[in-house]
């Protein structure tokens, strides 16, 4: 039975490998047919940022490994605009289009969920 | 209880609290015990005991924040609908 | 209850790996059951025979074993973060040809889905972070 599942991205793309782990994870229950979102949060928003290379480091480009979610069926990607004026990012910046979410929709996007995750 | 939020970091109470929900409980562990010292609003409060007192804090958690042992810990899981984990 | 977990942090790196087995261990004995302990990230380290606790140091390894062995939780071992942090069964030692198989036989290295269905299949689901 599909769940919804929320997953809450507030890491940076590079400084660990758990970034691109979790991106993992999201493919599979995109493709496993689970009612995901995702909330990028804090510095998971840089996961977004445009102009990323990857292969700077030897490694894959976690921009462009979002970049494949709606192919995964995965469409709901929010994130959050008091953690977007904090950065001084917005939808210019981003590789990717999102929703925008202050935190009073936030609360109300977890209390939608079955499972929330990182 | 709608969602019990572990928070295991001081660091990890930023992204926390902004979405806490006034029926929400929160659980400190780890190093999220050191958080007990003060007063918190927003939810309700308990914090791990192995850790508090492992850390020496047990004379420090302040009044409003219910120390809780991991059996408690297993019930409050039991009586929320979800959980959220918060770790910077 | 049906309770699944997942453990993102590596044993003594951490407390995350600690925290998740005593939760467990409180949870058999309340009468719940626990479907799967689903070990990502640096999780996947728990697995590691070869570690030697100090004698004044729990060993969490052999802590989550006897809950595997004694108690029959399923320890599930993410397969891609485990191969490239050297965790290995025999079957991937083989695969691979490496000298020696570094997972216990009580953890089964397993794949992704292994991790949904473990939310799907359970009423309650903890991330335990690293």
């Amino acid at each position: 039975m599909a769940k919804r599942i929320l997953f809450l991205l507030n890491r940076t793309p590079y400084g660990a490998s758990h970034a691109l782990e979790a991106i993992e994870a999201i493919l599979v229950a995109g493709v496993l047919d689970q009612k995901v979102s995702v909330l990028f949060t804090g510095a998971g928003l840089y996961q977004l940022l445009s102009d990323q290379d990857g292969g700077a480091l030897g490694g894959r480009t976690v921009g462009k490994m979002l970049g494949a979610l709606p192919e995964y069926g995965v469409t709901d990607l929010f994130a959050c605009r008091p953690s977007a004026e904090r950065l001084g990012l917005g939808d210019a910046n981003l590789c990717l289009p999102v929703a925008w979410l202050d935190h009073a929709e936030q609360r109300r996007l977890i209390n939608r969920q079955d499972i929330v995750t990182s | 209880m709608a969602t019990l939020h572990l928070v295991n970091k001081p660091a990890a109470w930023e992204g926390c609290h902004p979405l806490l929900d006034p029926k929400d409980a929160v659980l400190l562990i780890e190093d999220g015990t050191y958080l007990a010292q003060q007063a918190l609003n927003g939810a309700a409060f308990h914090a791990l005991e192995p850790d508090v007192r492992a850390r020496g804090l047990s004379r420090r958690v302040h009044p409003s924040i219910r120390t809780a042992s991991f059996d408690d810990f297993v019930r409050l899981v039991e009586s929320c609908e979800r959980v959220v984990t918060w770790s910077a | 209850m049906v309770i699944s977990i997942a453990v993102h942090g590596a044993p003594y790196a951490g407390a995350g790996s600690r925290t998740a087995l005593r939760f467990v261990e409180s949870a058999l004995r309340l009468g719940h059951r626990v479907h799967r302990v689903f070990f990502y990230h640096d999780g996947v380290l728990a697995a590691a025979e070869p570690g030697v606790a100090p004698q004044d140091e729990e060993d969490l390894h052999a802590g989550w074993v006897r809950l595997g062995e004694t108690h029959g939780v399923e320890l599930a071992v993410c397969i891609a973060n485990a191969l490239k942090r050297g965790m290995l069964d025999e079957t991937e030692r083989d695969r691979y040809e490496r000298k020696a198989a570094t997972a216990h036989p009580a953890f089964a290295i397993v794949g992704l889905g292994q991790l949904i269905e473990a939310m799907t299949a359970s009423d309650r689901f903890v991330t335990f972070a690293a």
